[in-house]
């Protein structure tokens, strides 16, 4: 009778073993949960994927630089008509709900959200090395407070979300306040500035992660934003310690040969030769000279003859100052790559400069490799000079510059761009000039919006955006609105006030 | 009901390639007749069979009670909703239209609709006035209403068959009633947004004051958009349309015997020769969701033929 039931037990465990190999075959042609999260190569492919919604044209291969034609620095231009409408819908303020650039912004940053949770809840329980783990841990927090400052600038309250989503779960949250927002943003770049490694000890293929200068810098726009100035100030100090120099040409800050420079702290990384598809998702290839080349020009491969900078832009530079030539093409400018420039290539006389990349290099439309630059040393120390002047430090705020990288903050930008040292200007005045020359140092990089809606809670933009003529700007466009594709798959989204 | 499941982008997993899910309890009531009747016998025969269904689909329960939106045509605005309040599948849902605004005065003294500097940015005269539901002085989304079901309430089949000596004809007639068509073609035929090929109905556009109430301004962009989702493109989709006839002749067994045949037979042969509606579309038969954005018509066939038998 034992040896029956023995023998009965030994079977159904035998029966329970073999069915278990038998029937649970892990997918062999795809990867999930269960065969995943086990070498370092996955935790290296996952924190690679998390990067990989920033080079999308939801983000930075279009979306954000357009947000300088939202702020009146340059008009779509394209190829006339209703090329562009969803942007020029938002630049001429009258954004409806359902409005596609709006939805591209809002989809971009989701799943870069997603892909850095992941991370979060999974690679701490990896057997991986523990400086390996210790690096992506922090990028997945730098990334994914990078995507959440996108999104709570831009829309106000948003879904808070830090941990990946299943079905069980509550998958229709309602907006957590700005606050929430900024808190989680600020704890994530704290964080990834313990774990990150300095921006000198990346090599080869690594170099261009994110880096404890890049975690450090981003936080400091994060406090800039918020007004806390002398957390700025705090962290634009400690960065000049990490070996952050101006690059002696301005123009070297896009240029593909020099891509990650001394100057960066942080781009966006293209390959420009690559087996996806240029126009989707997966793209490997910067759009940005693709569509800022002149219409009807050679100059580049593609040419769309987007972002065609103002009259009134052009005109706000100060004589001899050498970032217009390295910026925007206008009537008798330098030729560009042997090609002398006709104004009938544009409908405002003008058209971009900053990021073409010529045929030499980018042969094709889908083949530029050139960085998108997100943050540079140049808008660091523009940060620097503004917290000071704000903490009621002006004149070190203006204080004189020896050499590009000896001196006051602004005049070192200044001096690089050939023009005279600012100084003896009131506190109010200096802060014009601060802004004047964010507008000109950074522009068509996509901060010029940012700066008009932070600076006195937006009424800074809303008066800039009147004086050229954007009468229809009110309060409610300091924000986009939530889009209505997502509200009706979210009933518990509020709209944004006005919308 | 399978159903598309509605993600919101948020969760970070796409919106678009979705996992279908149960979507709840759908109820379908209704009545079916058919009736074969043989009319005539002998030399002259006539058969006829009929058939009609009457059919009341609702949507009783969702698995949450959120509403979906579906029926999108790449505009980023859904002309469906999937409403657990005892609406039918793919009710189509949107603003309603009340005319045009005649005058400046018109404009001004209606709730706001899409505000701006000048007519090229804003609602003006000549655009459409859509109804403020909700009457809080403002046109948006929560001013959408049920626009229609595209669903047919009829769905009919008449087949008659005569047949005298050799001859033989049929005549099949087939059609529905009582459902609603989005004409979404029209959104780009009479848009008068941007300069491509628009149908004649546009020659009867505003062109100033009380020169028309239904077919609004030609304007650039259409700022007051006014091609959005509306009561504007839905048509009733009622038709009723000869959808096949046949004359045969077979001939007498005698001939066929001394040509060496067993049977023979010349037939000529019409499919879809001629439909009756007031839908103005290519072709009232679209898609069960009553969507019609380039669907391809109908051909109408012509065939003759011989049938031989050895």
């Amino acid at each position: 009778m034992k040896t029956i039931k023995n023998t009965v037990i030994i079977l159904t465990v035998m029966l329970v073993s073999s069915c278990s190999k038998f029937l649970d075959k892990a997918p062999l042609d795809s990867v999930n949960t269960s065969n995943f999260w086990l070498t370092e190569d996955d935790a290296i492919s996952a924190i690679n994927g998390a990067y990989q919604p920033l080079q999308w044209p939801k983000l930075y291969n279009l979306r954000m630089w357009t947000s300088d034609i939202w702020g009146g620095n340059s008009i779509v231009g394209a190829g006339g008509g209703t090329d562009g409408i969803e942007t020029q819908d938002i630049a001429n303020f009258v954004t409806s709900t359902d409005n596609a650039a709006a939805l591209d912004i809002w989809r971009g940053p989701a799943p870069g959200i997603l892909r850095a949770n992941l991370i979060l809840q999974n690679v701490p329980g990896m057997t991986i090395k523990e400086e390996l783990k210790n690096r992506i841990l922090g990028e997945a927090r730098f990334l994914r407070a990078s995507y959440y400052f996108i999104l709570v600038r831009l829309f106000g309250d948003v879904p808070l979300i830090t941990t990946p989503q299943t079905p069980a779960d509550n998958l229709r949250p309602s907006r957590s306040s700005k606050t929430e927002i900024y808190n989680l943003i600020i704890d994530d770049f704290t964080e990834a500035i313990n774990l990150l490694p300095a921006r000198s000890s990346y090599s080869g293929k690594d170099i261009g992660r994110a880096s404890k200068g890049a975690a450090a810098g981003m936080l400091a726009k994060v406090y800039l934003t918020l007004g806390q100035y002398e957390k700025t100030l705090a962290l634009c100090e400690q960065l000049a310690s990490l070996g952050y120099t101006l690059n002696a040409n301005y123009s070297d800050n896009f240029n593909p040969l020099t891509k990650n420079s001394p100057e960066s702290l942080f781009e966006v990384q293209y390959q420009g030769k690559t087996s996806y598809s240029f126009w989707d998702n997966e793209n490997q290839a910067s759009w940005v000279s693709t569509f800022t080349g002149p219409r009807n020009s050679d100059f580049v491969g593609g040419g769309y003859g987007w972002n065609q900078p103002t009259q009134e832009f052009v005109n706000a530079y100060e004589s001899g100052d050498n970032r217009k030539d390295q910026t925007i093409l206008y009537p008798g400018c330098p030729d560009f790559d042997g090609k002398a420039y006709l104004s009938s290539y544009s409908t405002t006389g003008f058209n971009l400069r900053k990021f073409l990349v010529p045929k030499t290099i980018s042969p094709d439309y889908d083949t530029n490799p050139a960085d998108f630059p997100v943050l540079r040393y140049a808008d660091v120390l523009l940060m620097q000079a503004e917290a000071l002047n704000e903490l009621g430090r002006t004149s070190e705020a203006q204080a004189a510059s020896t050499s590009i990288n000896q001196g006051g903050p602004l005049n070192r930008v200044r001096r690089r761009a050939g023009l005279n040292d600012v100084q003896g200007l009131s506190q109010a005045a200096l802060r014009e000039k601060i802004l004047h020359e964010r507008r000109m140092e950074l522009a068509f990089e996509g901060h010029w919006w940012f700066d008009l809606i932070r600076i006195n809670n937006g009424q800074y933009g809303l008066d800039f955006l009147h004086s050229i003529g954007k009468t229809n700007a009110t309060s409610k466009h300091l924000l986009l609105p939530i889009p209505q594709k997502e509200i009706e798959a979210n009933p518990n989204l509020s709209q944004n006030t006005g919308y | 009901m399978l159903v598309p499941m509605s993600v919101p982008i948020s969760t970070g997993y796409s919106d678009i390639v979705v996992p279908s899910i149960n979507l709840g309890k759908v109820q379908n009531r209704g009545v079916e007749l058919t009736i074969t009747s043989q009319n005539t016998k002998g030399a002259f025969v006539w058969n006829t069979s009929f058939n009609v269904s009457y059919n009341q689909n609702r949507i009783l329960k969702l698995n949450d009670t959120i509403p979906m939106y579906t029926g999108s045509i790449g505009l980023n605005q859904n002309l469906s909703i999937q409403h657990p309040g005892g609406y039918p599948i793919n009710e189509f849902y949107g603003f309603v239209t009340n005319g045009i605004f005649q005058t400046q005065k018109d404009v001004d003294d209606y709730a706001v609709q899409v505000p701006g500097s000048d007519p090229f940015n804003r609602t003006s005269p000549g655009d459409i006035r859509f109804r403020d539901l909700n009457n809080d002085g403002k046109i948006d989304d929560n001013d959408r209403t049920f626009l229609g079901n595209p669903n047919p309430s009829f769905i009919f089949a008449l087949n008659n068959t005569f047949s005298w000596k050799g001859f033989d004809l049929s005549v099949f007639l087939q059609g529905i009633a009582g459902n609603k068509i989005y004409n979404a073609n029209r959104i780009y035929q009479e848009g008068m947004a941007v300069a491509v090929n628009q149908t004649t109905a546009v020659l009867d556009r505003w062109t100033g004051a009380n020169t028309s109430n239904t077919m609004p301004r030609a304007v650039f962009n259409d700022p007051n958009k006014n091609t959005r989702v509306s009561d504007r493109f839905i048509e009733d989709g009622s038709y009723l349309r000869i959808k096949n006839v046949t004359l045969g002749y077979t001939l007498p067994k005698a001939i066929a015997d001394r040509l060496k045949m067993s049977s023979a037979r010349i037939y000529l042969s019409g499919q879809n020769l001629a439909t009756f509606t007031k839908y103005s579309g290519f072709d009232p038969e679209v898609p069960s969701n009553g969507i019609d954005l380039n669907v391809y018509p109908v051909t109408r066939t012509i065939s003759a033929g011989i049938n031989i038998t050895f």
